[in-house]
Order: structure tokens, then C-alpha cells, then sequence
């Protein structure tokens, strides 16, 4: 069964494999993007440093911080 | 120089005989059959000679034929005899006083002619391997055989007188690309060696062009009138006028094969070998049509024992080695092409690994075979790989033998020797079975597909992404902050282009201390906000006396799949020390963001992806490799 894979799925594999990097660059894929929220706002009062926005990011804190060791 | 053909009287009988060709010193009254030696003008009886063992010559006297595009005429013949059954060697004239010996043996043909000089090593001194020079050749000649032989018979005209019953210590050599020797040294050290070198002659390398006048010898046995001396039942040669012994099916006597007649010289053991190949098989293996003839089952010291199975090809021999359920197509080379070397066993320009030794033994024969054979015949071997070719070396006191094998995977066996039901499976690895990973293959895909990899990588990752925004943090503890969004800074409005990865990086002094962001990626157009976090800390201190540090001040998070839009990114970031206390200066934090940047772990997931089967066959290759070593007797030293 390896054997197969190796002379003959083997190129096949290794060229999707390269087709599928291409695809994730021009398409914007990110494999190993961050943890991220999505949700829609009714929009930036003020406009952008007007120094008021009905936006709020939540508080890092929220997490209850970091820590060291 | 040659002499004249000369018509006379045998000195014996007086019936008139004549020597034709000039080389000829001798001959055998074909009325009388006495040996007459031809000194000059004078001829002189030496004693009479046996008759002729029927042995379904090749040749006979008067014919003629071509060997190597040079014309020979037979002159005559003489029988000898080495222990193993009668031998015939053709004495042949290519031209007047240039004559030579033809013989014929295990399906090859020979051709030696006299040298002058004779001046040759002791005999005492000579063992099978040895190597040795012969004057007029400034190449390595080896032993493969010693012994002493006895003149049986002769008949028609000779390079010499023969003496009936005279005994003589031979030794044959060999040398490289086929070439082949003897040295004659008489019956004692008295007798002044006789040296002939010459060659195997091809295949096809030796043809007839006419045939002598009158009733040929016996070409072969009637089978068909051979009974078992033991039980009378019937007896069918395969390879009648080849073999030396047979076994009889009925009764399981050991039958020597003497010249038509058969005699019993012993008796299988009790046990019936049940024959993976059954003797009279015919087929076709490596492209050569073959007869099993006989098998012989060797036994090691230590009680390890395989098969070889004796395969007739027209042409000679060949073997079937048939061990552990793997199988070997063998056939006999000139010790003279392998060179033994500290780094290896060489062959023909192919290295050799030892692989194994071992002292055997015959411990069952069946069927017909070429030479003797005898239960407990014992020989040193030695077997050298480079799959799927085996390098076998059988030594004993007299004979040294090389053999080129070539490793038959079971199916092409019963392929080709049409045998019932299916090979059995084997969990073994056999000795010379080739590897089935093919790392060349595998390594050549791979390494274009990596190749082709990092250059994708080169032209994608080394282009510079797009930088958006470039804005330091502010860095407040609680309790400093005025309002919750004094903290909170913006980015210019930026634009995205087409569909993009976004990477968000922090850059901080961190030391002892972490910095955590809030980032949101604000959709100008839709108002879709996607919010993720960025953080950078850094901390070493001392603890039991040894220093240690961990994290990174700077740090990076992407975000895949931004649609191409207006853009505006929101950062809220906070810091602290130990346990989310803040004192002290606070760290500064700059956040720089790019369109068009992605992590690496793509590229290194697909480096991975490619590698990942090639890392598997190269961990398979040594793993069959380990598991074919370790029936090697080697490691065992």
C-alpha cells in the first residue's frame, strides 16, 4: 500500500500539497491565524480619534491578565 | 613445428594407420587399441588402452567446426578420470602445429592451449584461493580446484603418447573475464609441469561445420531401460549422460549414475521432503527455460538448513536457492572476477557487503545431480549482498566456488515454473530480497517538490508584505486611566485590496513584565468587527542558582481572509508585572500592522506535509534493512 503511495500517489500528493500552499496565499488563507471574534457594530460615533466611539473592545483584563512565572 | 602426415604400420597389429594432423605425437590404434607413440621416424607401442566409456560426447574424431571464428579439426580424445566420474577432453588442431584441449563441463565449454614455458609454483604449496602468477601473464591467477586424475581411455591421434592408467596432480585456475588454466605436474614432483591456458568459450562461441564420416558414439542413455538395482522399478534420467547421481522414487535408494548403468550406493532418510518444486518441473525463470533436476537440502552447524534446487538449462546449470520461503536464481562465475577487499567483495565493478558465514552440510539430496553428492558432504560458505544480487562463496579442501544470485520473488517462481496453488507468505526478510523502499525514487520526488517548495516560499514569504498602520501604545495602570477609552488608540483608515492575510505584531520593552492588547479589526464599509489579542511578556530571574528567562518582548498575530474593503483598527492595551501588579515605569509598545503578511506555519505545515511520507520511507527502509541484518551472522561475533 505504501509502496503504491510512494511511486505513484506520492507526486500526486506532493503537487497538491504545493497547489494548496499557492491557493492559501492567493486566497488569503491563514492556516495559523489567531483566535478571533466576529460581530457587527452600528458603527463609530465621532468617526475615527474623534475621541468617542459607541465601540468598546473588551478589557484585556477580562482574562484576568497574564501573569509571570 | 608441425609434423608431416605420415600413413604407417601400428607397431601392435600392423594394421595401417595414419596421423593427419602435424601437432599429433601419438595415437590409439582404432584396430588394437594400443597406444602408439610417433618419435620421429619411429613408432612405438606403449601399452593398450580401455575401451571407451560412453559418456554422449559432444564431439568425435574427425569432426569439425568453428571456435571463435578460428576452424578446428577434432584429432582425438583422451578420458580421464578425477574421482567423480570420466572426463573428456578433445584434443583439436586450429592449424598445422597449433592445437589445443576442448572440454566441456557443467554446461560450458573450454579451450586451453599449451605454453611453452612451464616453469610453475609447487604443487605442494597450492590450496583452493590462492592466488598465483604464470609465466608470459602478468595477471592474478586463482585456484578453484586441485587433484589428481587417472587416464582412462583414449582414442584417435594425440599431442602425446597415452599411457594407460598413468595418474597425474592437476590444478585448475582461473582468471579474469573467463579466462581458465591448468597446470599438469605429472605424477610427481619429478615430472616437469605442463601449463595450459585458455578460456570458456561463449555460448554460441563454438559451432560444428561438418559432422565426420561414419556411426557416432552414444549420445545418450536410453532412459527408458534404467531400473532401480535395489527394487527394479523404473528410473527416468532427466538429464541422462549429465548426472552423476539419481534417487530412485520407489525405494529411495541413492543410485550412482555410471555410464547407462546405476548402482546403489546409499539410502534417503526416512523423511519425505515435501518439494516446494517437484522434480521434472519445467518453466521458464530469469528468461532461461529450466528443468528441476534434483535438490539438495544443506544444513548448517547450528541446525539452520535451506534448499537448493538443481536446475538443467540446455546450456548447463543453474541453482534455485530456496530459503525461508524467499528464492535465489544462482549460477556459477569465474573466482577470478571477484575481488575481495577490505572494503567490500567486488564483482564485476558491484560492491558486495559480507553478510554471513557458515559451515554446512548436505543433509538430504534427491533427484538427479551433476557431481557425487553425499549426506554429509561439508563446505565453508560465505555470502555477500547487494540486493537483489547475492555474492556466494563455497570453499573446501580441494574446490573453491563462486556464484552470482539474483533474488526471484516467490510469484515469479510459480509464474514461471507453472506451479499449483500460491506462493506461502513470509514474514521474512530475505537475504538478498531487494528493498521495497525506494528512497532514490522517493528522494528524487521529494527533493523537486521541496525544491519547488522553497522557491514558492521565496517568491511568497520574501515579498514584503503591506504596511498599514505604525502606532505606539499607550500604557496605563488602572487606577491612572481617566476614562476606560483613554487607552484605546486608532488607526489611520487603510485600504485592502484584494482578499489578504493581516498580521497585527507588537514590538515592547518588556522585561519581567507582559503587555496585552486588545486588537479589533474594524470593517469601515459593513461595520463587521473582528476582535482578537496580541500579547508580548518576557520573564527570567534566578531560582536555586540557576538563571532562566522565557517569552519574547515582541509578538505577532495574523488574521486570514480579509476581504478587500476600508479598514480601521482599534488597540487597547494594558500591562503589568507579577501577579497583574503594576509599579514602576510602564513599558512602551509600539503595534505595527501589514496587509499581505502571513505567518510561516503555512509554509512549514506544507515543508512538513512533503517530508512527512519521505521521513516515513526512510524510517521503513531502515527498519527492513534492520530486520534483514539481523539474520546476519555477523552482528553475532
Amino acid at each position: 500500500m505504501f509502496d503504491l503511495f510512494g511511486k505513484v500517489m506520492y507526486p500526486v500528493f506532493g503537487i497538491a500539497v504545493l497547489l494548496g500552499y499557492v491557493y492559501c496565499v492567493n486566497r488569503g488563507v491563514e492556516l495559523f491565524e489567531a483566535d478571533n471574534e466576529r460581530h457587527t457594530i452600528t458603527g463609530i460615533a465621532g468617526g475615527v480619534g474623534g475621541g468617542g466611539t459607541h465601540y468598546r473592545a473588551p478589557s484585556v483584563f477580562r482574562f484576568g491578565g497574564l501573569g509571570g512565572k | 613445428m608441425p609434423l608431416p602426415s605420415r600413413t604407417a604400420k601400428c607397431p601392435n597389429c600392423g594394421a595401417p594407420i595414419e596421423f593427419k594432423l602435424g601437432s599429433s605425437a601419438g595415437m590409439v590404434c582404432p584396430y588394437c587399441r594400443f597406444s602408439v607413440a610417433r618419435t620421429g621416424e619411429t613408432l612405438e607401442a606403449i601399452g593398450k588402452v580401455a575401451d571407451l566409456v560412453p559418456t554422449a560426447p559432444r564431439l568425435t574424431v574427425g569432426d569439425q567446426g568453428m571456435v571463435d571464428s578460428r576452424p578446428f579439426t577434432v584429432g582425438g580424445r583422451l578420458q580421464l578420470d578425477h574421482g567423480s566420474g570420466p572426463w573428456d577432453e578433445w584434443y583439436v588442431e586450429l592449424e598445422p602445429g597449433r592445437w589445443a584441449w576442448l572440454a566441456y563441463a557443467q554446461g560450458r565449454s573450454y579451450i586451453t592451449f599449451p605454453q611453452e614455458r612451464a616453469d610453475a609454483p609447487p604443487y605442494e604449496g597450492l590450496k583452493p584461493g590462492a592466488q598465483l602468477k604464470l609465466p608470459g601473464f602478468s595477471l592474478d591467477w586463482t585456484v578453484t580446484e586441485i587433484g589428481q586424475s587417472r587416464l582412462v581411455s583414449a582414442e584417435g591421434e594425440l599431442p602425446l603418447p597415452a599411457t594407460p592408467g598413468e595418474r597425474s596432480r592437476y590444478v585448475d585456475l582461473t582468471g579474469p573475464n573467463g579466462l581458465f588454466g591448468t597446470i599438469d605436474y605429472g605424477a610427481s614432483s619429478a615430472d616437469a609441469p605442463h601449463i595450459y591456458v585458455g578460456r570458456s568459450v561463449p555460448e554460441g562461441g563454438l559451432k560444428m561445420t561438418r559432422a565426420a564420416l561414419g556411426p557416432r558414439p552414444e549420445q545418450s542413455v536410453a532412459a527408458e531401460r534404467l531400473r532401480c538395482p535395489k527394487c527394479g522399478g523404473p528410473i527416468t534420467l532427466l538429464v541422462p549422460g549429465k548426472s552423476e547421481r539419481a534417487t530412485c522414487p520407489s525405494c529411495r535408494a541413492i543410485l550412482d549414475v555410471d555410464h547407462g548403468t546405476l548402482s546403489a550406493v546409499g539410502r534417503l532418510d526416512e523423511r519425505r521432503m515435501d518439494l516446494t518444486i517437484p522434480l521434472g518441473t519445467e518453466g521458464t525463470l530469469c528468461g532461461e527455460k529450466v528443468i528441476a533436476v534434483g535438490m539438495v537440502e544443506r544444513t548448517t552447524t547450528d541446525g539452520y538448513s535451506w534448499n537448493e534446487y538443481l536446475l538443467y538449462a540446455g546450456d548447463g546449470y543453474r541453482w534455485l536457492v530456496e530459503d525461508n520461503r524467499h528464492f535465489t536464481y544462482v549460477r556459477d562465475i569465474s573466482p577470478s572476477d571477484v575481488n575481495v577487499g577490505m572494503f567490500g567483495t567486488s564483482y564485476k565493478g558491484k560492491t558486495f557487503r559480507r553478510f554471513q558465514y557458515s559451515t554446512a552440510k548436505v543433509s538430504y539430496v534427491i533427484g538427479e545431480l551433476y557431481w557425487k553428492a553425499a549426506v554429509g558432504d561439508r563446505s565453508q560458505l560465505e555470502d555477500y549482498i547487494r540486493p537483489p544480487e547475492l555474492l556466494s562463496k563455497e570453499e573446501t579442501a580441494k574446490e573453491l566456488h563462486w556464484s552470482l544470485g539474483t533474488y526471484v520473488p516467490a510469484r515469479d517462481v510459480w509464474k514461471g515454473l507453472k506451479l499449483p496453488h500460491e506462493p506461502l507468505d513470509t514474514s521474512e526478510v530475505g537475504t538478498c530480497q531487494p528493498n521495497p523502499v525506494s528512497l532514490a525514487y522517493m528522494g528524487a520526488v521529494g527533493g523537486v517538490l521541496i525544491a519547488i517548495l522553497i522557491v514558492l516560499g521565496i517568491i511568497f514569504e520574501g515579498a514584503a508584505g503591506k504596511q498599514v498602520a505604525s502606532l505606539p501604545l499607550k500604557l496605563l495602570g488602572p487606577g491612572q486611566a481617566a476614562s476606560p477609552d483613554e487607552t484605546v488608540v486608532y488607526t489611520e483608515r487603510f485600504e485592502v485590496a484584494s482578499t489578504t492575510t493581516l498580521e497585527v505584531a507588537l514590538d515592547t520593552n518588556v522585561s519581567n513584565q507582559y503587555v496585552s492588547v486588545a486588537a479589533a479589526l474594524i470593517d469601515d464599509d459593513t461595520n463587521e468587527v473582528r476582535e482578537l489579542y496580541v500579547n508580548a511578556e518576557s520573564w527570567s530571574g534566578v531560582t536555586d542558582g540557576e538563571s532562566w528567562s522565557e517569552g519574547d518582548a515582541n509578538n505577532s498575530e495574523y488574521l486570514g481572509k480579509v476581504a478587500p474593503g476600508r479598514y480601521v483598527m482599534r488597540f487597547d492595551a494594558q500591562w503589568g508585572r507579577e501577579s497583574g501588579a503594576m509599579s514602576g515605569e510602564p513599558p512602551t509598545a509600539t503595534v505595527n500592522v501589514s496587509v499581505g503578511e502571513r505567518s510561516i506555519g503555512t509554509w512549514f505545515l506544507a515543508l512538513l506535509a512533503i517530508a512527512a511520507p519521505l521521513i516515513f520511507a526512510i524510517i521503513r527502509k531502515i527498519t527492513f534493512e534492520s530486520r534483514r541484518w539481523s539474520n546476519s551472522n555477523l552482528s553475532q561475533d
